[in-house]
């Protein structure tokens, strides 16, 4: 007998009409990544089961807790129903537990949808609760505040699960649409993409590329934080974009102070290109406020007046440790803090401006004439995709 | 690669191809271990034993002071962290433009508590003997400092430090171990420790056209050290001897210092033409110096301010010419890199677009004007987006 996966989801579950829709994409964002392997999923009312026959269980682990909409997820024993079987599994169920918990006090909850059962729910959770104080005599009941729980649920079969895993949470990629994000080498881009993720958005990346001024060796860090990102992203593309002719017409027309903005500003224009043929809706950038000269309030007024997409900055009113621990926990952080930079000297002002005026970097980005260069770059994307 | 141009010989010279593929073929004949007693074993002993002689013979010394050792970075370890064994009271010394297998073991010296004092270069890369001999009081054990800079290709002033040494060591009367990493020096100018009054010396097969992984510390006097095993090379680097690469280091030493002289002069040729032609370049700053007394000929140090070096590496890298920003062991660590320079106090701006051209025996003349060629347009092209004309 094979044993299922239980997945419980959270907001989900408070959908309307639309259920069917969020339903619908956490099941193919689930399957996406076991595709190699045959499973279902099955189940209503925020209880599924995926039924994965011959997945190791660690793929199944780690395919669960990287998709957005799970909110804890568990593997789940079935077992006859008979009482003899569900001691028996529960027994089994409690050494493990015990072999990495050091609680104590535990707690049975039993639920009967099959009246045929012989016994009750309070009935079974009494049983079974007694013969589990029998065999580990260190063990006490605790319903109020137990360290931990055996859940026995009688349906078709009868079904015995312990404590679950937390999932992600969110909601599933792709249920908010499409959007871009702007992804440097830095540490905050990646964490704004896992955000804007987790709130259902379906995301690809651009990375500018200023070869010879910047180097492979940034870009492959690039691509190795969008592999990182894409479990949680549901796979990814990587739009490369050719970005030396423009940094280099910035360099030659722009003020010394206006070079940083101005290139902020390319960048923006290019993944609204990129973006518009992709069906994105919004573009996703990891500025905090006053992080650096081109985060300040008036800097991105200006920036964002260069895109007729909303620009979602998920990290806006975050500290820097906070990003840091989040990048951390997202394995982002050491390949961030690699020594390749983004971004060449030569094109970084030593006093950039701060506090710029919306009407005059307008003019000084029209003095650019850069139009031209903007829609060859756009045009000679190099796409990686990230599966 | 194809029509490669190849001017890194710092980092790794070109193997003598044909000496690699013969101290093979030596160390499968005598394959055996040089500490077994039977036939072969002293078959592969007498092989070790003939390459100790003819390393010592090029160095003018015992060949009971030659350790073969991994290479400069295990031979330099060896001897900073024999200060161990001396007692926490025992400080050392080194100067600020040492190679990174001297300066990150002295940095874990200072942490394990030893007291570490580190002497800046002066502007043009060469450190001071008077500001060594100041430093050295009564605790110094170990002083430190390299014969040939792997950046700069400045050469110190080993000798007269070692004097200083001396006089320092009669008036503290105590005895201090004078170690000298002598890398880039071994093999491309006329390094002879017993001149140069050092205790040790670190010396490299890799950098001469040897194998890799392969090298040796000259030592004066045994030394307690922190290797423990089963007493090969005097029980200062046990371990199984690795043949192959010794008789091949011994074989590269013994071509490179038969035409040491020869050498030395065409190199001081080529670097000569080469700054001579650069010189009117754009940003040009020479951080190696002309005279040949005091620069390793084999090495020159250019900025073309204010293009970053590493750029200009990657572009020669594109148009097959293979070069470097400072040195080959802290390329991809940016403070690392620039930690030389800087000590010299040259200004950020300088440090960070300083690449290394370094050649050897088989750099040829045609090679170097291809490569000046190539040098000045792209240097000329990059600047125009560099320095807003």
């Amino acid at each position: 007998m094979e044993n299922p996966y239980l997945i419980k989801i959270g907001e989900i579950a408070l959908k309307g009409r639309n259920r069917a829709f969020f339903e619908g994409l956490l099941f193919k964002n689930i399957k996406r990544k076991l595709n190699s392997h045959r499973c279902t999923i099955t189940g209503k009312q925020g209880r599924y089961y995926l039924s994965c026959t011959d997945a190791d269980k660690k793929v199944i682990d780690y395919a669960l807790s990287t998709t957005f909409g799970v909110v804890a997820f568990g593997e789940v024993r079935k077992v006859p129903k008979s009482i003899e079987a569900i001691k028996d599994a529960s027994e089994k169920m409690c050494e493990e537990i015990l072999y990495c918990s050091e609680g104590k006090k535990f707690k049975i909850e039993a639920r009967r949808s099959d009246k045929s059962f012989t016994y009750n729910s309070y009935q079974i959770a009494s049983i079974i609760g007694q013969h589990l104080r029998d065999t580990f005599p260190q063990l006490s009941v605790d319903v109020k505040t137990p360290d931990w729980i055996i859940n026995i649920e009688i349906r078709e079969t009868c079904l015995i699960y312990g404590p679950l895993k937390h999932g992600p949470g969110g909601l599933p990629v792709g249920t908010a649409g499409r959007g871009i994000l702007l992804l440097s080498g830095g540490i905050d881009s990646p964490v704004a993409g896992y955000l804007m993720a987790k709130r259902g958005l379906k995301l690809d990346a651009v990375y500018y590329h200023t070869y010879p001024y910047t180097s492979d060796e940034a870009r492959d860090k690039v691509v190795k934080l969008a592999q990182k990102l894409s479990p949680f992203l549901s796979g990814v593309d990587l739009l490369v974009i050719p970005f030396t002719d423009i940094q280099i017409r910035i360099k030659e027309r722009a003020k010394e102070e206006e070079m940083t903005l101005l290139m902020r500003a390319c960048m923006m224009k290019i993944a609204e290109i990129v973006g518009l043929k992709r069906g994105a809706k919004c573009l996703v950038t990891g500025e905090s406020l006053g992080q650096v000269a081109s985060q300040t309030v008036e800097s991105m007024r200006f920036t964002e007046s260069c895109t007729n997409l909303p620009v979602f900055r998920p990290l806006i009113g975050f500290n820097k440790e906070e990003i840091v621990e989040l990048a951390r926990k997202l394995g982002t952080f050491d390949i961030s803090v690699l020594p390749y930079d983004d971004c060449c000297t030569l094109f970084a002002p030593r006093r950039p401006i701060i506090k710029p005026n919306l009407k005059k970097m307008s003019e000084s980005y029209s003095e650019l004439e850069v139009e031209k260069l903007i829609e060859e770059a756009a045009e000679n994307t190099e796409i990686i995709h990230c599966p | 690669m194809e029509n490669l141009i190849y001017l890194d010989w710092a980092s790794t010279a070109v193997p003598e191809e044909d000496l690699i593929y013969e101290s093979v073929r030596a160390s499968v004949k005598s394959f055996a271990n040089p500490s077994s007693i039977h036939k072969p074993g002293k078959e592969a002993k007498e092989l070790l034993e003939r390459s100790r002689k003819m390393i010592a013979d090029t160095l003018n010394c015992k060949p009971e002071n030659i350790i073969f050792t991994s290479g400069g970075t295990e031979s330099n370890n060896t001897i900073l962290f024999s200060t161990l064994k001396k007692g926490r009271q025992n400080g050392i010394v080194i100067s600020g433009i040492e190679h990174s297998s001297v300066f990150e073991p002295a940095k874990t010296l200072k942490e394990m508590g030893i007291h570490v004092r580190i002497v800046p270069a002066d502007q043009n890369g060469i450190v001071s003997p008077e500001k060594i001999a100041r430093v050295i009081d009564k605790d110094t054990y170990l002083v430190s400092v390299m014969t040939v800079n792997n950046e700069t290709g400045a050469i110190q002033p080993v000798k007269e430090i070692g004097e200083l040494i001396r006089r320092r060591e009669e008036h503290l009367q105590k005895n201090i171990h004078f170690h000298t990493d002598a890398v880039q020096a071994f093999g491309k100018i006329p390094f002879i420790p017993e001149d140069l009054g050092v205790d040790s010396a670190s010396i490299s097969a890799h950098k001469i056209g040897g194998p890799r992984g392969v090298g040796a510390l000259y030592l004066k006097k045994p030394l307690a050290v922190l290797y423990c095993g089963g007493g090969q090379e005097r029980g200062l680097r046990p371990g199984t001897e690795n043949i192959q690469g010794i008789y091949g280091f011994t074989l590269a030493a013994e071509r490179r210092n038969s035409r040491l002289k020869e050498e030395f002069k065409r190199a001081c040729e080529l670097k000569e033409y080469i700054l001579d032609s650069l010189s009117s370049l754009n940003g040009c700053i020479f951080i190696s110096g002309r005279d040949h007394n005091s620069y390793s000929p084999y090495i020159i140090n250019v900025s073309f301010v204010p293009l970053p070096g590493e750029v200009l590496v990657r572009v020669l890298s594109d148009r097959g010419i293979a070069i470097s920003t400072g040195s080959a062991c802290s390329s991809a660590h940016k403070k690392k890199r620039l930690r030389i320079l800087e000590n010299m106090g040259q200004p950020k701006q300088i440090a960070e677009s300083a690449i290394r051209i370094s050649f050897g025996p088989s750099t040829q003349k045609e090679e170097i004007d291809e490569f000046l060629d190539i040098l000045k347009k792209e240097v000329n092209s990059l600047q125009r987006v560099a320095v807003k004309l």
